[in-house]
């Protein structure tokens, strides 16, 4: 039984506070992947684990054991890293047994696990070769092999697909999580890639600027995003967001978007009592949840089609309203010309309503 | 048309500067060479492009002769310029791992000492060397190779140093890194991964340490008191000194002192090309 526990993780670098008290439990054999933009702090967080960094406040617990204050060799976890890291003046085979090596293991145990492991992995033919006679794809596995010959507690992976080219890093994606799966062994995964993260994990973990924002499946943080960073970071192509306020037309409340006009009672439940006139919101709405007409329709908001990019399953088409530009998914077969008059329909029942000040998710 | 011409122009004359260069610098090398197969003991008299007879006698008397020196000589230069280059290694190389590899007390104002040391003791001159005498008279170290090998290495420490540092500096710490997470210590990180890495940087060090060993004359003539322990510079001198020079047996002695040297960059160049730390990690 592993399970990964942080409470009220803090590191800081001088003034910047890289990762602010952050609480994260990983279950035994679950897939969690610690997600963000560049910088957030993920990346801290499994040094801090790994026993690479020294936090500056909290505690880290692997399995049971609490391993603040423990080296990184005593604390069982195997790291993978975005460069792959491995010993250039050494063969595949010697890159592999080296955590054994350093053990002092016997030779022909080294040998035994040297040889399942790389039948694991499918790398037996290439145990002979440098690192710099290897494709990327091959070093990755290498590597990987490196990481599971010591069967550790837990894997900790630092973006370690970022390096290959497009194909294989969709391969790769599913033959590693299914590699998880058959191991299991609880694994922390670093990335700043959401389709990575929506595709590969049990829970994802969303990082910004060293804080926690939301944590959950992937499609909870899709589908019930708690605020506006994790709303706009999840989803490819983002969330489209206005911003609106309340007015007051003829007795009745609406959430005025300068577009479009929402009657509150529609919204009641999203937005608290005690509310002023004038106080703003932030409105989102997803890419396929709107709805694109040729033909003026009721209730349908008029645009101009900026630019179309078609993606062969689908077509991403971008609307002009205005100033805004909305990002909408249409079907492949979808045809239209640029500056083309066009009507968006929102689905109502999937709008989303922020608060501005705090992004908090209200609706 | 007319800049084509002017181009040729340029060409012939840049070749022409390029072969008087490269004949001003191989000449002397060629006299020496040609000196050292010839049986007169100069090479001037009458000045021949191309000898009309050659010997290897000249070798034979400077390596087996019952008056040759150049053996024990040799033997001294080697235990000498050895024993810098060892004792420069092993203080060399940890140094220069923990300066880049940890941060301690002190770390920066040591670094900023042995730049300044480079600069300053080299200047000190004729003083230092005094002063050094003076140190070893009252000790009584004089005339011993230990010490000779000791100072030469203690002189290229600082600046080997940072040397062999700025090397470990271009090797990504993922290496370190992974080596830690997958259970190494330090030492094995040191002398595992990071030397193996390193062999270039390490050859660069040890070429430098030990030709400067190898062909430094003066502090050897200061504390080196007997014949016996004459390093092969002080030999070379004394050929020249003597008041019949034998220029053939200068010649043969030089080319012979020379070998070690080949023999080194030889040894060292399959080390000294860069890029042996590319391949193991993607950036």
């Amino acid at each position: 039984m592993t399970r990964i526990l942080l409470k009220n993780l803090t590191k800081r670098f001088g003034n910047v506070v890289a990762v602010n008290n952050l609480n994260l439990e990983v279950k035994d054999k679950e897939f969690m992947v610690l997600l963000g933009p560049s910088g957030c702090g993920k990346t801290t967080v499994l040094r801090c684990i790994a026993g690479l960094e020294t936090q500056d406040e909290g505690e880290i617990y692997v399995g049971d054991t609490l391993v603040n204050d423990l080296p990184p060799k005593e604390r069982d976890v195997a790291m993978v890293f975005q460069s792959y890291a491995l010993y250039p003046h050494m063969t595949a085979y010697e890159n592999i047994a080296f955590p054994l090596k350093v053990k002092a293991a016997a030779e022909s145990e080294i040998d035994q696990r040297v040889k399942r492991v790389a039948d694991l992995l499918k790398i037996t033919n290439l145990l002979d070769r440098k690192p710099k006679q290897l494709s990327g794809g091959e070093a990755q596995r290498v590597a990987l092999g490196r990481a599971l010959i010591r069967e550790p507690k837990a894997f900790l992976m630092d973006e370690p697909l970022s390096n290959l080219d497009a194909k294989l890093r969709i391969y790769m994606r599913a033959e590693l999580k299914r590699l998880q799966k058959d191991l299991g062994i609880t694994t922390i995964y670093v990335t700043h890639d959401q389709v990575e993260a929506m595709t590969m994990a049990d829970r994802v973990a969303l990082l910004n600027q060293g804080v926690l924002q939301q944590i959950g499946s992937p499609e909870e943080l899709y589908q019930h995003p708690s605020n506006l960073f994790t709303a706009g970071f999840i989803g490819s192509p983002p969330m489209n967001f206005i911003d609106c306020h309340l007015t007051k037309e003829d007795e009745k409340i609406y959430l005025d978007t300068g577009i479009l006009k929402l009657p509150l009672e529609d919204y009641l439940a999203g937005i608290p009592k005690g509310r002023n006139i004038g106080e703003e919101f932030v409105l989102g709405i997803r890419p396929e949840d709107i709805t694109l007409e040729k033909k003026e329709k009721k209730d349908a908001i008029q645009g101009e089609v900026f630019t179309l990019e078609p993606l062969g399953s689908e077509v991403i088409v971008d609307i002009k309203i205005g100033e805004t530009i909305f990002k909408i998914k249409e079907n492949a077969t979808f045809r239209a010309e640029v500056g083309e008059k066009i009507w968006l329909t929102f689905r109502k029942d999937k709008i989303r309503i922020f608060d501005k000040k705090s992004g908090t998710t209200l609706l | 048309m007319k800049i084509r011409i002017n181009k040729k122009l340029l060409m012939v004359f840049t070749t022409f500067i390029a072969i008087v260069i490269v004949v001003m610098l191989v000449f002397p090398i060629y006299v020496i060479i040609i000196s050292s197969f010839s049986p007169k003991t100069s090479v001037f008299q009458p000045f021949e492009f191309i000898p009309r007879e050659i010997t290897l006698k000249v070798y034979n008397d400077v390596l087996f002769g019952p008056m040759s020196r150049f053996v024990p000589r040799l033997v001294n230069s080697l235990i000498v310029s050895l024993l810098s280059l060892a004792i420069t290694l092993i203080l060399v190389i940890p140094s220069a791992y923990a300066f880049s590899r940890f941060k301690f007390v002190g770390r920066n104002s040591l670094l900023y000492g042995y730049f300044a040391f480079n600069q300053f003791a080299g200047g000190m001159g004729l003083a230092g060397l005094i002063a050094l005498y003076a140190i070893l008279n009252y000790f009584n170290l004089l005339n011993s190779l230990v010490i000779l090998a000791l100072i030469y290495a203690s002189g290229g420490v600082p600046f080997n140093t940072w040397l062999l540092k700025t090397y470990f500096d271009t090797i990504p710490k993922d290496f370190d890194e992974a080596a830690l997470v997958d259970g190494a210590s330090y030492l094995d990180i040191m002398f595992k991964v990071l030397l193996p890495i390193a062999k270039p940087g390490i050859a660069t060090v040890a070429v430098f340490t030990f030709m400067g060993s190898w062909s430094e004359f003066i502090i050897a003539q200061t504390i080196l008191l007997s014949d016996e322990n004459y390093t092969l510079p002080l030999e070379l001198n004394q050929l020249l000194a003597s008041p019949a020079t034998n220029w053939n047996v200068f010649a043969a002695t030089s080319l012979l002192y020379a070998i070690p040297v080949i023999v080194m960059y030889l040894f060292a160049q399959r080390y000294l090309q860069a890029g042996l730390a590319m391949g193991g990690v993607k950036r």
